[in-house]
């Protein structure tokens, strides 16, 4: 199943994203297409917290390396999942 | 340089940042984030302190400690030697020395001299020595001087039981004032101390009071109270020694007393002594 459809995996990534970037937030206020960083973007993230999660993201055995992927992998947290799960 | 507020702030170690992060709203409404326990510890010592006041723009920030961020810093080593994996960037960034002043600094919207200062057992009385020299002849005249040590990570007894932060807000105008940081003195060693105190009375006997640091042993208070004539203010056994306890003691001076003067006498591990006086109008 892609990650995008686990809505399981979409909370706990919605959570991590919370702890690791020590928001004050609920998993539940985390739309899971909404855009995750830059202007108008749903929490404000910025360079800083993208480097952040992609160490903390690490705990799922995959790893983001250059800022071009993480653009791509952070757009919203149905792209996240399904970086996590492709299938 | 004058005193016109003062804050203590001592808790046992908490669980969770998050803790911290709620008392602190007490004092702001800015929120903060990717700030680790000593930030936050600094932050609502400044803050408790300046309630009710807006520090000028030009006022200084000297954040003085005996460890820094050691929560962070050990979490950075952990990340790196023994999981052997790049350390979490706010940890990273938290390790820099002066980052909990800036926080000071940038919450309160002062521009001054903003400096993290650490003295082998004297912290606290280096910044005040460093804070009476810039103001003597110097250009500032307005600044937060603050204490501030968390418990370090997985420590045990006998070591702290308590961390905290720890703040004065001092001016160059005496009006309104609450005491004043009279005299900061250094001495090369023991004696060097007991000459000084030899050549006149330091303060006035019944209004005067003598506290002695954490690291002075009980005997050589004896001989200091001896020496003096001043009444002992004991602040060392309310929490037994931690690392920022003459602070704790100087502000629990000018909070709770009634007017009167102290002579606080402090030594480090290397046997060098600094005195303060103060007065508590």
């Amino acid at each position: 199943m892609k990650g995008s459809l686990d809505n399981a995996l979409k909370t706990d990534l919605k959570r991590l994203i919370i702890d690791a970037c020590d928001l004050d937030a609920e998993a539940v206020d985390i739309d899971d297409d909404g855009p995750l960083f830059g202007r108008g973007s749903q929490l404000g993230l910025d360079s800083i917290d993208a480097l952040q999660i992609s160490i903390a993201v690490q705990k799922y055995g995959v790893k983001i390396t250059d800022s071009k992927q993480m653009r791509r992998v952070m757009a919203s947290i149905n792209t996240f999942a399904d970086f996590i799960r492709p299938e | 340089m004058f005193i016109h507020a003062v804050s203590r702030f001592v808790t046992p170690p908490v669980a969770h940042p998050r803790v911290l992060k709620e008392i602190l709203k007490g004092y702001t409404d800015t929120p903060f984030r990717r700030v680790n326990t000593f930030i936050l510890l600094a932050l609502i010592g400044a803050h408790r302190c300046v309630q009710g006041r807006t520090p000028s723009g030009n006022a200084s920030v000297y954040l003085t400690t005996e460890n820094g961020n050691l929560g962070d810093t050990n979490n950075v080593l952990d990340q790196l030697y023994r999981q052997r994996s790049l350390p979490m960037p706010f940890s990273f960034i938290n390790t820099m020395s002066n980052t909990a002043p800036f926080y000071v600094a940038q919450s309160l919207n002062v521009l001054g001299r903003n400096l993290s200062i650490s003295g082998r057992g004297l912290s606290f009385e280096r910044g005040l020595e460093l804070a009476r020299l810039d103001f003597d002849p110097g250009p500032v005249e307005e600044a937060l001087i603050g204490a501030v040590d968390e418990v370090p990570p997985g420590s045990e007894a006998p070591h702290p039981a308590v961390e905290g932060s720890f703040w004065i807000y001092v001016r160059k105008v005496r009006n309104g004032a609450l005491g004043e940081v009279a005299d900061v003195r250094s001495f090369p060693d023991r004696e060097a101390l007991a000459a000084w105190c030899a050549e006149r009375p330091i303060l006035p006997r019944g209004r005067g009071m003598l506290a002695c640091g954490a690291a002075v042993p009980d005997e050589e208070k004896t001989d200091w109270q001896r020496r003096t004539g001043l009444a002992l203010f004991d602040y060392v056994a309310d929490y037994g020694p931690f690392d920022t306890v003459t602070a704790y003691g100087v502000t629990k001076f000018l909070e709770t007393s009634p007017p009167a003067s102290l002579l606080h006498i402090n030594r480090n591990g290397q046997g060098r002594y600094v005195a303060l006086v103060l007065h508590r109008y």
